[in-house]
Parts: C-alpha cells; sequence; structure tokens
C-alpha cells in the first residue's frame, strides 16, 4: 500500500475501498503535522559483525539476505513526534480519525524509507552495485533486540531523534530502521513475506510490498 | 583534584573545545558511527591529543571523552568516565576539565520509578569520577531526560552547565521550546544554558539572540560548522573556520562570553574562537513563569485563568471515569477548557477508591498532548511527588499551607523538582476570618519556602475564597489579604467559584468578585472557563482595562461566542441514523430528544444498541469497514453521555471488563478501539493503560472481580508477557473468561496461553456475551 489516500483507504478497509473521505482528512492533517527526518550511514560488513558499531546480525533470516555483502547501509526515518502527540490529542476527542490518521502515519514512515532505498540504489547502481531490498528488525528472526544498536550506530536520537526503550520500542512511534547489503552482485535469496514466520498471521501487512 | 569553580565563573570568557568525534574519526582513521567512549580503554594516546589539540587552541573548558559513554545505554560507563576525566586530566592540567553528558538515545519510560531509575543511572555516572570540576549536559533533546540528568547533576554540588539541541524553528525533535527549556533547567540549578550541535553558527544566531533575551543565567553557544553533506562516504561540514569565526563574532557580541564548536569544528576553528574579545552580559529575568515542554506563561502581567474542570468533587461522571481509568476523558476537559481560554490546568484527581497517584502520574502524561502548564493539586505529598517526576516543564504545585506538617513535606519537593507553589493561608488553627492574620501566614510559608530554596517569584499566595453567603465581610478578607501579600513580593491565586456558594444566580456572584481579584492584582484565577459568564466578564475587563487591542480583541472574543453556538447546532437526524452515520453531535441531540418520549435505559435498549448491532452485522459481513465501526462507537457514545448525565451517571450491566495492554507494549490503539466498542454495550470497561506488569493485572482482577479480563499485546516479544500475566493471574483465578487479542496472536497460540482469542472489537463484542462474569 502506498502513503495516498488510496492506499490509507484501502489498508484501512482491508483493500476493498479506494476512497474513504476519513483517510483524505487523516491525510491532510497528517501533512500539517509531520516532520519527516531521515538518516542514513554506509559501513563496512565482516562476517556478521557491522565494523565500529556494536551491532551484530543474529538469525538466519538476514545471514541470507546479506549474503555476498561486503558493506551495509543502515537507515531510519521517522514521521516525527508532533505526530505522535497529535494521536494522543485525537484519541481522546475523534477515535475514527485517530485510527485513520495512524494508519496514515505508518504508511507516510514506510513511504519514507522507499523514498531512501530508492535514492540509494540509484547511488549504488551509479558506482556499478547492487542493494538488497530492505530488512527490518522482527523480519523472520532477526531480533527487535538489535534495534537499539542500530539506532546508536546512526546517532539517530542526535540526528532525527529518534529515541528507544528497554523494550526496543522506538519513540516516536512512527519510526522505522532497516538495514539493506551492498553487493557486487548479488546470489543470496532476498527475504520476502514469504519467508516470514508469520506470514499466516500478520496484519501489518506493510511488509506485503 | 578537582579545581574550585567561583561563583563568578560563568560570567567569565570562556572557550570550550570543538568536536570530539570529528577528529577521532580523521585522526584515527574510524568508521562513521564509532563508538567513541571506547577510545577512553583502546586508544587513550588518540584522546589524550585530541585534548591536547584543543587546549593548545586555547579552549579553557575541556570535555572529557565521555559523550558517548551514556549510563543508560553503556553497561562499561563508569569505567569509561574514569578513564576519560584521567586523560583529560593529563593532557590539560590548566583547563578546567568537564564530565560531558550526552543524550543517551533511550527512552525514558512515562512512570515516576522510570524517571527515578534514569536519575540514578545519572547520579552513578556523575559519581564515577571525582576528578572532573563541572557538569556539562548537551545535545539533548527530550526534556525529560535533561531533568533526570539535571536532578542528578545537582546531587553533587558541582555547577552545570546544560545545553539543547534546537532546530530553526526554536523546538528540539521531541518538541520541547526554547523558553521551556531554560525555565525548566534554571529551576533545577542549570549555572549556564545553552545551544549546541543541529544547526552551524550563522543559523544558530538567532536561536542564540532569543536564548540571551530570556535567560536570568549566562549563556554558551556551541555549534557545528555548519550543515553536513556526505561526501565519498564522508560527513563533511560546510562553514570554513573564517565563516565560523565571522559567525561566532556576531554571536558573541549580544553578550555571549562562553562559545565552543561542536561536529565538524576543528582545533582551527577553536583557536579563532578563543580569539574574538567578548562581555558576558545577561539577557534575561528570573521573574515568574511556568511551563509546559513546548508552553511557556509568563504569569506576572494580567491575570492568568487556571481551569479548575479536572477535579472529582461533586461531579459524579469524572468520578466513574477515573476510577475505571478512563483517561482520554480527561484530556476532553483539558482540551476544552483551553478552547474556552484557559492559560493553566489545575489537575486534582484525589477521590476515594482510586490510587490518587498511579491515576496522577497517567494524567499528567495524557495532559502533555494538550500542552498547557499544569497546576499539580493534591493534599498528597507522595501523588505530588509522583506526578512533579514525569511532568516535563515547570509545574505549580497546589498546595501547601501554614501547618507545619504540610510545610516539611511539600517544600522540598517542589525545590527538588524546580516547581512553584501554593502557599494557602491557614493553618492548624483553620482558615482566620481576618485578611491581618491571612497575611501573617502568608510570611510564615514565603519564609520558609525561601529558606529550602524556592524565589520568591515561585510562591502564589492563597487568600482563600470563602462564601460570602457563609460570612459577610469574606470576599473583602480575601481581597485585602491579597492586596497586602502582592507587596512581599510574591504571586497570588485564588479560587474564584466558592465566593457564591449558597447563593442564586452563582455565575453573577462569580463574575463580578472576578473583576473584583483582577482589580486587587490578582496573577490566577481557579475558574471553570467555560462558564460563559467569567468568559464574557473576563473578556469585557479587559476591554475597559484600556490595553491597545482589547477592544478588537473583545469583539472577536464575543463573535466567537456566536459562532460555537451556531457551530454546535446539529442537523436533525433519528438516533439510529446517526449512530450508523457515525456522526456525533447529531447522536447526541437525537438522544437528547429521545429522553422527552422515554427513560435513558429505554433510549440505550431500543436505539442505542441495535444501531450498534447493526453496524456490527455489517463490520462483520464486511459491508462495513473498521473506520465506520469506530465512528459509530464514538457516535453512540456521545449519545450515552446524554443519557449518562441525565441520570447523573449511567448505569452500567453490572459487568465489568477489565483490560489493558500488556507490560512492555506501548501499542495501544487497538485496546482502545475495543474500549469505545465494548463500553457502548453496558459493560463497565476499567482500563489499567498500557504497560501493565502482570502484578498489577492480577491486583486489579482482584479489585474488580469478578469480571472479565482482556489483554493486547502487539509484538512478538510481548506475547511472551501476555502469555506470563495469563499464569500468574490463573493461579488464583482458574476459571476467569481472558479474552486476547492484538496483532502477532492467533487463535491457536491464544488457546496455548489460555486466552480466548478475539479478532478485533466487534468480535470481542460477541465473546463478552458467551462469558460468565461470575
Amino acid at each position: 500500500m502506498s502513503y495516498s489516500v488510496e492506499g490509507v483507504s484501502r489498508l484501512l478497509t482491508d483493500g476493498k475501498e479506494s476512497y474513504l473521505p476519513i483517510a483524505e482528512r487523516a491525510v491532510e492533517l497528517l501533512e500539517k503535522t509531520a516532520r519527516p527526518r531521515v538518516v542514513r550511514n554506509r559501513f563496512e560488513l565482516c562476517g556478521d559483525k557491522i565494523v565500529g558499531t556494536n551491532i551484530t546480525l543474529f538469525g538466519k533470516d538476514i545471514k541470507r539476505h546479506l549474503q555476498d555483502c561486503k558493506e551495509v547501509w543502515l537507515i531510519a526515518a521517522t514521521v516525527g513526534n508532533e505526530a505522535d502527540d497529535e494521536i494522543k490529542r485525537l484519541f481522546a476527542v475523534d477515535l475514527a480519525l485517530a485510527h485513520a490518521f495512524d494508519t496514515a502515519a505508518s504508511l507516510k514512515a514506510d513511504a519514507l524509507c522507499d523514498e531512501t532505498e530508492r535514492e540509494i540504489r540509484a547511488e549504488m547502481n551509479r558506482e556499478g552495485k547492487t542493494l538488497t531490498p530492505r530488512f527490518s528488525c522482527g523480519y523472520g528472526d532477526f531480533p527487535l533486540s538489535v534495534q537499539p544498536d542500530i539506532l546508536f550506530a546512526l546517532d539517530a536520537a542526535k540526528r532525527a531523534g529518534i529515541t528507544v526503550n528497554a523494550d526496543c520500542t522506538m519513540r516516536p512511534f512512527k519510526s522505522v530502521t532497516a538495514v539493506m547489503g551492498v553487493c557486487e552482485r548479488f546470489g543470496g535469496k532476498a527475504f520476502d513475506c514469504n519467508d516470514c514466520r508469520f506470514k499466516a498471521v500478520c496484519s501489518h501487512k506493510l511488509c506485503a510490498r | 583534584m578537582a579545581k574550585n569553580i567561583s561563583p563568578r565563573f560563568f560570567l567569565e570568557k570562556h572557550t570550550l573545545d570543538g568536536a570530539f568525534g570529528t577528529l577521532a574519526i580523521e585522526w584515527g582513521n574510524l568508521p562513521a558511527g564509532f563508538a567513541s567512549e571506547r577510545l577512553n580503554r583502546e586508544n587513550p594516546e588518540l584522546v589524550k591529543r585530541i585534548h591536547e589539540a584543543y587546549y593548545n587552541a586555547g579552549a579553557d573548558i575541556i570535555c572529557a571523552n565521555t559523550f558517548g559513554a551514556n549510563p543508560l545505554k553503556d553497561g562499561r560507563f563508569e569505567e569509561d568516565v574514569k578513564a576519560a576525566v584521567k586523560i583529560a586530566r593529563q593532557a590539560a592540567p590548566d583547563a578546567f576539565i568537564a564530565l560531558d553528558t550526552g543524550s543517551s538515545g533511550v527512552t525514558i519510560g512515562e512512570s515516576a520509578e522510570a524517571f527515578d531509575a534514569a536519575v540514578k543511572a545519572y547520579g552513578k555516572f556523575y559519581a564515577a569520577s571525582d576528578g572532573y570540576d563541572l557538569i556539562l549536559i548537551e545535545t539533548m533533546t527530550d526534556l525529560k531526560e535533561l531533568r533526570a540528568a539535571l536532578i542528578a547533576a545537582k546531587d553533587t554540588g558541582k555547577p552545570v552547565m546544560c545545553s539543547m539541541s534546537f532546530e530553526e524553528n526554536g523546538y528540539t525533535f521531541f518538541g520541547c521550546g526554547l523558553e521551556s527549556f531554560v525555565l525548566t533547567a534554571v529551576s533545577l540549578g542549570a549555572s549556564a544554558v545553552g545551544i549546541n550541535c543541529s544547526l552551524g553558527s550563522r543559523k544558530m544566531f538567532p536561536l542564540a539572540e532569543r536564548l540571551q533575551a530570556v535567560s536570568p543565567v549566562p549563556v554558551f553557544v556551541k555549534p557545528n560548522a555548519g550543515m553536513p553533506k556526505s561526501v565519498n562516504g564522508r560527513t563533511v561540514y560546510d562553514e570554513s573556520a573564517e565563516e565560523f569565526e565571522a559567525a561566532m563574532q556576531k554571536i558573541a557580541s549580544l553578550g555571549i562570553a562562553m562559545l565552543g564548536g561542536c561536529c565538524g569544528t576543528t582545533p582551527e576553528y577553536i583557536k579563532r574562537v578563543s580569539k574574538i574579545e567578548r562581555t558576558c552580559k545577561i539577557g534575561g529575568t528570573f521573574g515568574s513563569k511556568l511551563c509546559s515542554a513546548n508552553n511557556c506563561v509568563k504569569t506576572d502581567g494580567s491575570t492568568l485563568t487556571v481551569g479548575e474542570r479536572i477535579n472529582p468533587t461533586g461531579k459524579p461522571l469524572l468520578k466513574a471515569a477515573l476510577a475505571d481509568g478512563d483517561i482520554d476523558s480527561v484530556v476532553r476537559l483539558g482540551l476544552k477548557q483551553k478552547e474556552d481560554g484557559a492559560d493553566l490546568l489545575d489537575v486534582n484527581v484525589g477521590m476515594n477508591g482510586i490510587d490518587e497517584t498511579a491515576v496522577m502520574t497517567r494524567c499528567v502524561n495524557a495532559l502533555a498532548g494538550v500542552g498547557l502548564p499544569l497546576v499539580i493539586d493534591s493534599s498528597n505529598a507522595e501523588t505530588l511527588e509522583a506526578a512533579l517526576k514525569v511532568y516535563d516543564g515547570k509545574a505549580l504545585v497546589n498546595s501547601v499551607s501554614g501547618k507545619a506538617d504540610s510545610l516539611e513535606k511539600v517544600l522540598p519537593i517542589a525545590a527538588r523538582y524546580g516547581a512553584a507553589v501554593i502557599g494557602l493561608c491557614l493553618d492548624d488553627g483553620g482558615v482566620p476570618s481576618s485578611a491581618e492574620e491571612r497575611v501573617l501566614i502568608a510570611e510564615r510559608i514565603i519564609e520558609r519556602a525561601v529558606s529550602v530554596g524556592i524565589r520568591k517569584e515561585d510562591i502564589y499566595i492563597d487568600t482563600l475564597t470563602m462564601a460570602e453567603g457563609a460570612g459577610r465581610g469574606n470576599a473583602n478578607a480575601a481581597v485585602n489579604a491579597l492586596k497586602a501579600v502582592r507587596k512581599m513580593g510574591v504571586k497570588t491565586v485564588l479560587g474564584v467559584s466558592n465566593i457564591s456558594f449558597g447563593m442564586p444566580d452563582r455565575e453573577d456572584v462569580n463574575a463580578a468578585f472576578y473583576s473584583m481579584c483582577r482589580d486587587a492584582g490578582l496573577s490566577l484565577a481557579i475558574i471553570n472557563p467555560t462558564l460563559t459568564n467569567i468568559t464574557a466578564s473576563k473578556a469585557a475587563y479587559d476591554f475597559l482595562s484600556g490595553r491597545e487591542g482589547a477592544a478588537k480583541d473583545y469583539i472577536a472574543a464575543k463573535s466567537g461566542f456566536v459562532k460555537t453556538a451556531a457551530e454546535t447546532e446539529a442537523t436533525d437526524a433519528d438516533l439510529r441514523t446517526a449512530i450508523i452515520s457515525g456522526l456525533s453531535a447529531t447522536a447526541a441531540k437525537a438522544a437528547k430528544r429521545k429522553l422527552d418520549e422515554c427513560s435513558p435505559l429505554d433510549v440505550a435498549e431500543k436505539y442505542i444498541i441495535p444501531a450498534l448491532d447493526e453496524v456490527g452485522d455489517g463490520y462483520g459481513s464486511g459491508k462495513l469497514f473498521l473506520p465506520q465501526l469506530i465512528a459509530a462507537a464514538d457516535a453512540a457514545k456521545a449519545a450515552m453521555d446524554i443519557l449518562s448525565a441525565a441520570m447523573g451517571g449511567m448505569g452500567d450491566n453490572g459487568k465489568r471488563f477489565v483490560i489493558c495492554t500488556v507490560q512492555g507494549d506501548v501499542h495501544d490503539i487497538g485496546k482502545n478501539i475495543v474500549k469505545a466498542v465494548v463500553k457502548n454495550y453496558g459493560y463497565r470497561v476499567i482500563d489499567l493503560g498500557k504497560d501493565v506488569p502482570p502484578e498489577e493485572v492480577l491486583a486489579a482482577v482482584k479489585k474488580y472481580y469478578p469480571c472479565v479480563l482482556g489483554l493486547s499485546a502487539l509484538m512478538t516479544t510481548t506475547a511472551e508477557n501476555m502469555a506470563r500475566t495469563i499464569e500468574l493471574v490463573r493461579r488464583d483465578f482458574p476459571a476467569l473468561d481472558i479474552l486476547v487479542g492484538g496483532a502477532v496472536l492467533t487463535p491457536s497460540y491464544a488457546k496455548s496461553i489460555g486466552g480466548v482469542y478475539c479478532r478485533d472489537a466487534n468480535d470481542t463484542v460477541s465473546k463478552l456475551k458467551q462469558c460468565r462474569f461470575e
């Protein structure tokens, strides 16, 4: 689903409706509220460690995803704290709009990542290299516990205002981190939703790109 | 050996060092993102060389390499701090060594306990070495973290300078405003305040100017060397040393004598900065101010309005909401009062049968979304303290009295958390009838408050409004005491509406008394801003005050009243259609009309519930979608509120549904939707909130039993906490119905942990209908 009135409408109606007035209101309000920010950095990869950081890439899925890669890009994107505040306020006064706004904000965070991924892919292509699709904590068996170290390595608190709590939940809520591998030519198999152990029950739908 | 820092230190010219990471990456050939605190252990020689370079360039305050060694994220910080301070001292024996505290990147939770844990961690950080001379807290974006660090720093007795990173609009990423930062930091004992990072020196000028204008303490500025750009995988900054020097010269001319550099600056930049001539000027005054994280209010101008409606006394609906953890009702009251012109909000949740401290902290957190500074109102010192821990800003404590016990307990709490305080003119002998005696009590309170470190500007004396109907002269006593107290250099506050107690047409009496108080110079009026008489009186008083622009404001205010009235006129539609269409105002109006025909219970049973069922069926069969279901629930709620008001509190169907998001999970949208939908079916929903430990869930089940328990979890990691919660509750309540829901759950997983799976809010209603409640 893309970040648009249609995308939000579809996500709210299990894909059945392409236009809901409340989706339009939510997107309009989000455009006024959001202060999107993205940070990204390129790192060398050595085995399952990202050089210079405390990050170890746990899990079979990410290893397979980054097979043949000698470098990685880390990105963190956020819609901004103002959107969190707006959700808090809307919850008290208009639950339906709060829900639509929340959905729109999730899509927007994802759209920020899409855009960044496209930019980086173009840069890598210019270098004659290939970029894997992005991979986030929580996909497959890549644990959420890596989240803090990704944010610390990106200095995301200082550069984008993204912090993380002991349970690995980010603030602002509508934030995403991701890892993308850089290789000469990708011979492995990129992870997709079909590989995910939550495939049957996942209701995020966001990974169903 | 630490150096002694004289009180005049911050008024002098000082040059702070420049970027550490920039040099470490370059000289140590390290990758970007390298955790530079590791160098204290792995490459102390490099650390020393960097300090020496800045010292030789003219910096006289050297920041130990502890910026990244944050106690909230790093287990080895004590080792790092010790080593870093030692290296800095060796490199620059004549310089002042600052223990550098950077933002952790860790979210500090919303509870008082989480705040305590952060203060404790920072306490350990500062205690890890005694070799440094002062504390520097910098690059903060979250006011909560800054407050925790400042409180811990205050306990060391070392002088503290602190700064935050602002964007060009004057707010941090977390929405903390520049004025709120200064007020909060200074109230927590910062000797100097500053801005650093995020912007280059040129773009920082307007912020430096604003900071200098409001700060009552010396200011420091540490910009980046421009904005970062990525060149061949390296981050470079776009201001040259010459450009940086020129911009810093301009900043210095504001009267800012402490300058340094942040990201991208090198010894070359600092060398130039150190040569800039400058003299410190203090641009702002302490004054009387209160703030939330994003809203700073001056209380020494004309009378401000403190909204009084968040107080359960005499309000059965609010009482019921607080008892059930319905914090959204409190937020709505806050938003409404803000809309009606409140400048501050009084928050009082004192009532029997609830954990006042827990409810107060939830309210304080939720009311941050309203944005007005809060007046924390409780007679319980523990509640006051917990609220001050979680409150981001400078709050006003309501209240301390002249009683020995109160003075002893409340004043130190206000002082520790940098709050202002209301002093009530009563003591063990009760409320004196004469103005003179009240003034004597005020004097005692002021003296004690000042002795524990509270500034006079932060003391607000309540000369106490007693009902005029209960004793002739009560109005005059309050007003005369107020006039006398004002001369002592403190602020004043009165609860206006008490004056009319027991009299007819109370609003008229209140409006007249309000004008009397304003005339006497009242600082804060605690009133119901929603009452039109008071609002009209306020606007009229402003108009007559002769203030420039007041006539225009008066006309605007008046046309505002008319407009609001017109807007609340909803279209005519029957209750069923209104609910199905999700029209809240229309549903409320239709419910009101129905009350002429039948009883509130009949309206609910004959119209509201069937309409909800219809929506539920439509949703179940895929004809309607979640947004419509939620909007219908909201509209039904608006109708139910009308019925509740008519009955003085709505009866429930006797069935209690205890609900929460489990420990470790802060996602509560699903839980909130379930709550909204289920409530309309007459269930009493007790909402424990989010991130709730298993023990608290068990305690709630014990308290509200018989009941059904509903648990929500959105993450795979917290689904495990759900299992733990169920296990704990099951030990005491093996037969309890437990409904579970959330994105990562499946019917089979739910069953395996002993819960009944609910797909969504609608499904929850049907499952609830099958529960035993016995």
